[in-house]
């Protein structure tokens, strides 16, 4: 409470030129001060009231500095290099970055690396397709000499590979499955590249995996297939390595389950 | 900007997550993190931060999830975690009346810290038969200019609309829309035939063991 005083006290001695980064400095510099005479003059106290103290005081200065000069308290934030921390400091085509996002609108740039669609005309506003619960929120890529021979909407599992879980099926989530093949490619060959794909409703890969020859998929009231993947799908890391697991798929009802299936066995490699 | 954690060179924006203890703030961020739906209740303690991307029309960008404890008890630094913030979800459950009725507080607080942000407003649970606040009684949203979404991280109703919006205001672009991730040509194998068959033992013992319980209800 005398703390208080005093920085009330230095900060109406201050200059209106002063910068908020000295009063700051000197907050710290008083608060550390503090700290140690408190622990050099009540050795034997519990640190809890110590530190109940110490966030009284530290709530106190808050408020003292948060009602000066509250437009300099925002130029320190941005001066600091904490904000650089959380957006990314190299990225090319950045306006600079405020606090606050919502009033200068961040301009993040075309990457080459994602298929691009600038059909502006299917596009509906923002605000109204807000209003429609369901509209999809995804743009499909098409991709030039690939065709899609199957699609249904499932949900994935993956057999867990640590013994120890319980759950024996790791939930990977709902998401549309497609089996893609290279156009103009005999079906059921390996050049023909059978790929099964599963992407959720963000566009992220659950599973993308080329069909093998003598793929056996266990039918019971969904499908599982043994998949050779990449262990890291969501961080798409490189140098992650190829692994046989074990998916289990999902789908509505019976019927789609079945043609699921037969797809499968039809776009599978002969031999 | 945390420690083993990568710097990635798209952008990433602080996303802050508060919201009442139980109203599935963890749930909704594992949801998207790993496709798993967690049905256990593990209050958070303090904070947990999650990067989770998306791939846009505009590039890849990276939230930076700070889940943060609903609970009172297990808070942490409470608002101290806010600091920086770019963007924000509120989450209550519309089978919990007071978790809704807190919804001002955890705002205030927010805006404390972060003036100007984004804000969704999130009402879980949606899928419950017996919900107490219905979606007309969800006012709060209009005075304070956030937007709201009715989501269920149960069934995924909506669960990618709070990260679609955040990111058209975030980027200035309403028109801004996900799209798929590239899919790298997958690994080709040559299979050990032996191995396979092994493989395949498994596979009969794996379709035999149960998934998990009343799954029924989360597809679809």
């Amino acid at each position: 409470m005398k703390g208080t005083k005093r920085l009330a006290e230095f900060k109406s001695n201050l200059e209106p030129n002063d910068s908020i980064a000295y009063f700051i400095n000197y907050v710290f510099g008083f608060l550390n001060s503090w700290v140690q005479s408190q622990l050099q003059n009540h050795p034997d106290e519990l640190w809890e009231d110590v530190a109940q103290h110490y966030l009284f005081h530290a709530s106190n200065i808050m408020k003292l500095a948060l009602d000066t000069k509250t437009n300099e308290i925002k130029l320190f934030q941005s001066d600091s290099g904490f904000a650089s921390t959380v957006v990314a400091p190299s990225f090319p085509s950045w306006s600079s970055t405020p606090p606050s996002g919502a009033q200068n609108p961040f301009i993040f740039g075309n990457q080459t690396s994602v298929p691009q669609n600038h059909d502006a005309s299917d596009v509906v506003n923002g605000e109204d397709e807000e209003e429609r619960p369901c509209s999809p929120s995804v743009k499909k890529a098409e991709e030039e000499g690939i065709i899609v021979v199957h699609e249904v909407k499932c949900k994935l599992y993956v057999k867990s590979i640590n013994p120890e879980d319980k759950d024996a099926w790791k939930d990977k989530g709902t998401g549309q499955l497609s089996i893609k093949c290279k156009e103009g490619v005999a079906k059921g060959t390996k050049e023909s590249k059978p790929t099964i794909v599963v992407r959720n409703d963000v566009g992220r890969l659950l599973l993308n995996a080329l069909l093998y020859t003598g793929i056996k998929t266990s039918l019971q009231n969904s499908i599982a297939a043994i998949f050779h993947t990449l262990d890291d799908m969501v961080g798409g890391n490189n140098d992650s390595s190829v692994m046989a697991r074990t998916f289990l798929i999902r789908t509505k009802t019976e019927e789609h389950r079945n043609r699921l299936a037969a797809a499968i066995k039809e776009y599978a490699p002969a031999d | 900007a945390l420690p083993n954690q990568q710097p990635v060179d798209y952008p990433c924006f602080k996303l802050v997550i508060v919201g009442d203890g139980g109203t599935g703030k963890t749930t909704f961020v594992k949801r998207h993190l790993t496709g798993e739906f967690e049905k256990r209740y593990e209050p958070t303690i303090g904070v947990e931060v999650h990067p989770l991307d998306f791939f846009t029309n505009r590039g890849k960008i990276r939230f930076y999830c700070w889940d943060t404890a609903g609970q009172e008890k297990f808070g942490g630094l409470r608002d101290g975690y806010y600091i920086h913030g770019n963007c924000a979800i509120i989450m209550f459950d519309v089978t919990a009346r007071l978790t809704y009725k807190n919804v001002p507080t955890w705002h205030r607080d927010l805006c404390r810290v972060c003036e100007n942000i984004p804000i969704v407003l999130c009402g879980n649970k949606v899928d419950v038969k017996n919900r107490q606040v219905k979606a007309k009684q969800v006012t709060f949203h209009r005075k304070k200019n956030l937007q709201y979404y009715e989501i269920s991280a149960k069934s995924n109703y909506n669960y990618e609309k709070p990260f679609l919006y955040l990111a058209r205001k975030l980027a200035g672009d309403p028109e801004l829309h996900f799209v798929e991730a590239p899919a790298l040509a997958p690994p080709e194998v040559l299979i050990d035939i032996a191995a396979q068959e092994k493989h395949e033992a498994d596979l009969i013992a794996a379709a035999a063991q149960p998934l998990p319980d009343d799954d029924e209800e989360t597809f679809d």
